[in-house]
């Protein structure tokens, strides 16, 4: 008995502070418009009820793709470091759940990504967890990350998990720093940009081919699938586009599969990956402020090679 | 099975319902067998090395109770010793040696690159404490070969200690007789929480900043890798003493009472201290069963010396097969030779509290000198390290990095540092009446809960111990 009235009262205390810190987790976020910890969805959704084009994808996509550059009503919902099963899930929510009209979807995929020769282990899905309760199809993806998943969103709290700081600091900064209308991020040219040039070059310089497969990875296959599916039930034209990088490995047939596989699912694909080698421009080492991002404006010249070509086509 | 995931959790509500609804004399069969599952679940083909280990040990734990003298007894102990520590030899330090041998012979004889199995030097060192102690007639052998089974397997200490003495461990095995107690569900569930917190919102996000500024360390300056190993002298505290601080919490919520394996090592003014506060039970096993055997401090002060960093150094090696583990042993046989000589330990004790506290800050620098080894996983890597850390002009600025993850390190290694200074050292979780201090018990069980829910890891990373 005395255990039972042990065990009830800590549970109970539990689920009192689970509520508690949930609903002002809650209460913060709905406040958020700024970083990537919601901020930037937030107010895409606060000031947006229709997008023309709405880029998706990681820092070589926030920080590469001038949305403004590409006309009017565009925005950039690119977010650092995600993998493309965040980006599926994010346009997932965006599509079925948010009153937004989006008409164009620029979805940027990295080419490690693509030819990834392992099963990827897909757990930047739990960045999108607040959205647990509220979008099936992100449900589904994170309760495949282990088998007892599921047990951990009996807490409320528990969406939080791991965002706490980030949010109550994004909250902080909400108030006096916005985000840019459309989205993109830049990242002004200094005068150290070559020597982090140099030293990432150096630092990436045991990168190779072996380390990719020959075809494209399955699980990324069925997401773009996935996303196309979704896009063409909700007549939303899904392209597709691989961000430039200074030194490229050669793609030894990948360009090849690559068109392939995207003529077949009927996605058009804009490849930039080793567009350096064809640009003298983006080839100069002051368009970079290290080898796999580009400062504004080497971001400039990229985003008008970019709309000359979604013009011409 | 990893202890910070959902699926340990579930599987030990299922193994302690199950336990008090059985029957005494069955429970063995059904610890016996959990133990296997929790240890098949990571990679069932090693359980043959436990069953390899548990039979060898059993079969000469027969043998040398039937005979009277050391002397007889002395070519089984060879046995036990040889097939336990012929397991380490070729799962844990195989391929050190083959590259050692080819460095020096100028060979290219491939490494055997084995996976090592999840705790080898854990079981093969209870399992040899058992064998010793038999041959020194210091206790009898088991004849029940489950009950010795479910000695070497117990799930709770199985992979990461504590190391067991079969004269502690196997009474409380053999008796299994435990009802369910208040006091031990209490007690247990408080320090399985404990442990908890520790591991997966200390350790686990510590281990964040520290493995990229570790990896990135040509790029750092001398302050922020200093900091980072501050940073991992807490972190790896915290991931030792919190898996043993699940581990006897799970015991104890069953009735079984494992020995204390950590005694907040950093707040010990010498590092003779340090050694009697850190891994006990490593500690004590290397001390009776190495340090003595050696001679001890028997043989006069210059062997004494060689046989404390003898007995380090394999404590080193004991940790992998690496010079790194083997540098940061013989530093710490260097230390407590040097305190030995000067008498250090005794002179501290009698001085005044601002000294005592001043030979705490040394001791702790002393000891997170030797973890830059423990950390690096090169020597070179290392060096350079300490290199940065003593060179005045590549020291100043700190890099955070992640502001979000800092804010979490700061903020946790704060609470934990309140939690161990006023609230951990005062806790008696052995306490038979723990409803005098039933308020204060659900209080920091609920706070460090919520803790855990949203400041946890909860990727399910591995415990630094499992991979020794």
């Amino acid at each position: 008995m005395k255990t039972a009235k042990h065990i009830i009262i800590f549970l109970l205390l539990v689920f009192i502070g689970d509520q508690i810190i949930s609903a002002v987790m809650t209460s913060l976020y709905k406040g958020l418009i700024t970083g990537q910890s919601g901020g930037k969805t937030n107010y895409l959704l606060n000031n947006y009820k229709q997008v023309s084009i709405l880029a998706v994808g990681n820092s070589r996509c926030a920080h590469h793709v001038v949305t403004s550059e590409l006309g009017n009503n565009n925005y950039n919902l690119s977010h650092n470091g995600m993998s493309l099963i965040f980006h599926a899930g994010l346009i997932n929510q965006l599509v079925n759940n948010e009153n937004l009209a989006i008409d164009t979807i620029l979805l940027n995929l990295e080419l490690t990504e693509l030819f990834y020769p392992k099963t990827p282990s897909e757990r930047d899905i739990q960045h999108l967890k607040y959205y647990y309760d509220k979008n099936e199809w992100i449900k589904s993806k994170i309760n495949r990350l282990s088998y007892f998943e599921n047990v951990k969103y009996l807490f409320s709290s528990y969406k939080w998990n791991g965002k706490i700081m980030s949010i109550t600091n994004n909250r902080i900064k909400s108030k006096a720093h916005a985000i840019p209308a459309d989205g993109y991020v830049s990242r002004p040219a200094t005068t150290r940009d070559s020597i982090n040039v140099v030293s990432s070059i150096n630092a990436t310089k045991g990168a190779n081919n072996n380390a990719l497969a020959p075809s494209i990875n399955l699980h990324k296959q069925k997401l773009i699938e996935e996303l196309n599916e979704l896009c063409k039930s909700n007549n939303i034209t899904l392209l597709c586009f691989i961000s430039p990088i200074l030194n490229p490995i050669p793609m030894e047939g990948r360009d090849m599969t690559l068109q392939k596989y995207f003529k077949s699912i009927q996605v058009p694909l804009y490849n930039y990956y080793d567009v350096v080698n064809k640009n003298q421009e983006l080839k100069s080492y002051k368009m970079w402020s290290d080898h796999a991002h580009l400062n504004h404006e080497g971001a400039i010249i990229f985003t008008k090679i970019m709309k000359s070509d979604l013009q011409s086509n | 099975m990893l202890f910070n995931s959902i699926d340990f959790l579930i599987f030990f509500c299922v193994v302690a319902l199950l336990y008090f609804a059985s029957k005494p004399k069955h429970r063995w069969i059904l610890l016996l067998a959990c133990s296997y599952f929790f240890y098949m679940y990571w990679k069932w083909e090693y359980i043959i090395l436990i069953i390899f280990s548990t039979g060898i040990d059993y079969m000469v734990g027969l043998k040398m109770s039937e005979l009277e003298t050391k002397k007889e007894r002395l070519p089984y102990l060879l046995v036990s010793l040889f097939s336990n520590l012929g397991l380490l030899v070729i799962f844990k330090y195989l391929d050190l040696l083959t590259f050692t041998f080819n460095e020096l012979a100028d060979t290219s004889i491939p490494l055997a690159d084995l996976i090592l199995p999840m705790g080898i030097s854990f079981y093969t060192f209870q399992t040899l404490s058992y064998s010793i102690e038999i041959y020194q007639g210091k206790i009898k052998c088991e004849r029940h070969l489950g009950k010795f089974a479910l000695y070497v397997s117990f799930f709770p200490q199985l992979v990461a200690g504590p190391i067991e003495r079969a004269s502690s461990l196997l009474p409380q095995l053999k008796e299994n007789k435990n009802k369910f107690q208040y006091n031990n569900f209490v007690n247990g569930l408080t320090q399985v929480i404990i442990g908890f917190f520790k591991k997966v919102v200390v350790a686990d996000t510590i281990a964040i900043y520290v493995d990229t500024i570790y990896i990135t360390h040509d790029s750092q300056t001398g302050f922020t890798l200093l900091f980072a190993t501050y940073l991992f002298a807490i972190q790896i505290y915290c991931d030792f003493s919190g898996y043993t601080d699940i581990a006897i919490g799970c015991a104890r919520i069953l009735g079984y009472d494992l020995m204390e394996n950590f005694k907040q090592p950093y707040f010990s003014k010498s590092i003779t201290e340090f050694w009697r506060r850190w891994h006990i039970s490593l500690s004590t096993w290397l001390r009776d069963y190495l340090y003595i055997p050696l001679g001890g401090n028997k043989g006069g002060k210059t062997s004494m010396y060689r046989n404390l960093i003898i007995t380090m150094l394999l404590g080193g090696l004991w940790h992998g097969a690496a010079w790194n583990y083997l540098i940061w042993g013989l530093l710490n046989g260097v230390y407590l030779a040097i305190e030995k000589k000067l008498k250090y330990h005794s002179f501290i004790e009698k001085q005044s509290m601002l000294i005592k506290g001043l030979s705490t800050v040394l001791v702790f620098h002393l000891i997170c000198f030797t973890w830059v080894f423990f950390r690096a996983e090169t020597f070179d890597k290392a060096i350079s390290i300490i290199d940065k850390i003593f060179t005045v002009e590549y020291f100043f600025n700190l890099e955070i990095r992640d502001t979000s993850v800092f804010a979490t390190i700061v903020i946790s290694t704060a609470l934990f540092f309140l939690l161990e200074v006023f609230v951990f050292k005062k806790l008696n979780l052995r306490d038979p009446n723990p409803e005098q201090n039933r308020v204060k018990l659900i209080a920091l069980k609920v706070v460090l809960s919520l803790f855990i829910l949203i400041f946890g890891i909860s990727e399910g990373s591995q415990f630094i111990y499992f991979q020794f």
